[in-house]
């Protein structure tokens, strides 16, 4: 049983190290000026799929900018 | 070519004399305990950035002083350097053999971990290049990079004219610019920060001693670092960031000593209050989470004898209180005296006592709503977030890394509770940020308190690797750092190879937008004319034109709140020529200022456009007034604004 949830949080803890590095990379090529240069290359099935996820992480890393000050 | 070398050269010199101070000075305080053990990493950078506070503190009392010359700077850097050789002659024997026990433990590690470990050390060396090779950007075009050049200049600190009130801030990096920019050139000044840089980083690595993580685990800390964009992105361009993040973990790190070597506890208490000093000055929005974490310390190490008897209070926690306090306030002596004589305000920009003073630091960059979405999303938010402004992400790694927790031995090992006072540290920073500026979203300003979090992550994955199971998740681990490690040398190759085809003047032409223009008033603007800057980015401008800009007052007080045909007329009374619109930064200006409404003794000619940049030519002669202020001459390089009495500035 022990070696059953070992291996269970196992696979969890990888999905969630692969879901923060996709995460990064979906962000990373719109930030990263290497990257940035390289996009042209990228085929453009992928460049889709990341160009979607950014659409959809987006609103959840970014707001309006409202300067106030005292 | 040569002036490249020389450049390096004397940026080398520079911080040898800023280490060999700190040494000396460490080597004088340690004389009753000449066989305390420091971990080598620590010392070499405590040295570093002791020199580095007590000489950027020099520097500035020197250019209140208007002596700050190049001949005083290099006798300064020549004494200490023949102090130096002579007094820590018998430590560097020492020390080699050290380095030499360190470089025998990284051989002994597996294949992929020399091959990430070589990536590892191009991608530092990949910065400091990038950071030799870059331009000053941003904030550094319009205030870090331009204070220090104007010092170097003039041979004197003085506000500048067109960010007044934002000279109040403390300088430390800035002095360090202005003393490179004086004897070499302003790259030496930016690898300065580079050097800078590595210090902090071997403060992290000393951190990671602490608790015990062996050579792998300290090779996870530098790849968590060097991915940290709120790190990395300012290890180039000219901002002071890395300065504060230095200071702040040297004031982690000497708290944490004090509890490990009581034998030395009042000196490491005493390092550790005037590394938060030079910490304020440096960087001032770190200090208010370096402080909180400090005398956490204290407490915690304390509280069984607290619990014993309250008597042990004051010996326990008051003394030591106070040691951190006393030399904290020595370390921002000649910042309260910078501000008292500049600005007659010693508090400034805190507490204000003469005057009204200007609020700036009460800052909110979002709405309430959206703070409240940025607070509930917090740790995401510093490792993701784009927020405008925000300047970069403490490494995503730390996200990703921390809950293999669950497998690690940590909580089990004697470093456990060196684990968790870091761990409180980290929170009791974060906290108080929260409390205290929750609207402001940026890593940077609480830039030591979030890379102390690297040392926890490190150990926990170190954990992992001691340990023959998880073969894939050891697997994706490598992974990702192999594609980070990638994707960071790559960008910074492909920035330093653009930059080097284009050549320099290519690239200042292109790479920044007020260069261009910058260029052509250098060229146009004659000595004591001044030019009315509606923008923020001077960076390249003369030091002459930069001593007589608009400022604050002119430009937000009275410029900005005439209409035509009275904005002319005052731009003549007080002495300008010419009028600088930069539409990134004022993109609303001139719809408020018609060039066709104005008093037919003045001509207004556009002399220079392009997309970002226009610049107008004010020329003519009001009758029966001449202007009430002009750009005096005070010695062959200081210039100042002068106004007849009654017209202000």
């Amino acid at each position: 049983m022990k070696k059953i949830s070992v291996f269970f949080f196992q696979l969890i803890l990888i999905f969630w190290i692969l879901g923060c590095l996709y995460v990064w990379l979906t962000l990373e090529f719109v930030t990263n000026p290497g990257l940035i240069m390289i996009r042209p290359n990228i085929p453009p099935r992928i460049s889709n799929i990341l160009g979607k996820s950014r659409q959809m992480i987006w609103p959840y890393v970014w707001k309006d900018y409202v300067y106030t000050q005292k | 070519m040569i002036s490249t070398l020389i450049s390096i050269a004397i940026t080398l010199i520079y911080v040898l004399a800023c280490l060999f101070l700190g040494l000396i000075l460490i080597k004088l305080m340690l004389w009753r305990w000449p066989i305390i053990n420091l971990n080598l990493l620590g010392k070499l950078a405590s040295g570093f950035m002791l020199g580095q506070g007590i000489l950027a503190s020099t520097w500035l009392l020197l250019g209140l002083g208007s002596v700050f010359s190049k001949s005083i700077i290099w006798s300064i850097i020549i004494l200490i350097l023949l102090f130096g050789i002579i007094i820590l002659r018998s430590s560097f024997q020492k020390s080699l053999a050290k380095i030499k026990e360190k470089v025998k433990k990284l051989k002994q590690l597996s294949l992929i971990w020399k091959i990430i470990f070589l990536f590892v050390i191009a991608l530092i060396l990949s910065y400091g290049v990038w950071s030799f090779v870059n331009l000053p950007a941003g904030d550094a075009e319009g205030f870090y990079m331009v204070l220090p050049k104007v010092m170097a200049s003039a041979r004197k600190l003085r506000p500048l004219p067109n960010t007044f009130d934002f000279s109040q801030i403390g300088l430390s990096g800035e002095m360090h610019f202005a003393a490179l920019m004086s004897i070499a050139d302003s790259a030496a000044a930016q690898l300065f920060i580079w050097f800078t840089a590595i210090a902090a980083t071997m403060f992290l690595l000393a951190i990671c001693s602490m608790l015990q993580i062996k050579v792998l685990g300290q090779i996870v800390a530098l790849i968590i670092l060097f991915s940290s964009s709120t790190f990395t992105l300012y290890l180039s361009g000219g901002k002071v960031d890395v300065f504060g993040a230095a200071f702040g973990l040297a004031a982690y790190f000497w708290v944490l000593e004090a509890y490990r070597q009581k034998k030395v506890q009042n000196l490491a208490l005493v390092l550790s209050g005037l590394f938060l000093g030079f910490n304020l000055v440096a960087k001032f929005p770190n200090a208010a989470t370096v402080l909180p974490g400090l005398f956490l310390i204290i407490i915690w190490n304390n509280y069984s004898a607290l619990k014993k008897k309250i008597r042990n209070i004051f010996p326990k926690i008051i003394y030591p209180f106070l040691i951190v306090i006393a030399f904290f306030l020595l370390a921002i002596i000649p910042h309260l005296i910078k501000n008292w004589f500049l600005f007659n305000e010693p508090l400034a920009p805190f507490i204000f006592i003469k005057s009204a003073g200007a609020k700036w630091l009460d800052q909110s960059w979002f709405s309430s709503e959206n703070i409240h979405f940025i607070l509930k999303t917090y740790p995401i938010a510093l490792t993701y977030g784009q927020y405008p402004m925000q300047g970069g992400n403490i490494s995503f790694l730390l996200l990703a890394f921390a809950p293999l927790i669950v497998f690690s031995d940590t909580l089990k090992t004697i470093a456990k509770t060196k684990f968790f006072q870091i761990l409180a540290m980290v929170l009791i920073g974060i906290l108080f940020w929260i409390l205290f500026r929750p609207g402001v979203m940026a890593p940077r300003y609480i830039l030591p308190t979030l890379l102390l979090a690297i040392p926890l992550v490190a150990k926990i994955v170190d954990d992992i690797f001691t340990k023959s199971r998880f073969l894939i998740l050891k697997i994706v681990i490598i992974l990702s750092f192999l594609i980070v490690l990638l994707s960071s040398t790559y960008s910074n190759y492909a920035q330093i190879r653009q930059a080097l085809i284009m050549g320099k003047a290519n690239f200042q032409k292109y790479g920044r937008f007020s260069a261009q223009s910058s260029e052509f008033l250098d060229q146009k603007v004659a000595k004591g004319e001044r030019v009315f800057m509606a923008g923020y980015y001077v960076y390249f401008l003369r030091p002459d034109i930069l001593q007589c800009l608009s400022t604050q007052s002119e430009r937000d007080d009275q410029a900005f709140k005439k209409q035509s045909p009275e904005v002319w007329s005052y731009l003549y009374d007080q002495g300008f020529k010419y009028m600088v619109v930069q539409k990134v930064s004022f993109p609303d200006a001139l719809k408020s200022w018609d060039i066709n409404k104005k008093p037919d003794w003045l001509g207004i000619k556009e002399i220079y456009s392009d997309p970002s940049v226009i610049i107008y030519s004010l020329e003519g002669t009001k009758p029966d007034q001449t202007p009430q202020c002009d750009c005096t001459s005070l010695n062959d390089k200081a210039w100042d604004v002068r106004c007849l009495s009654g017209a202000k500035k």
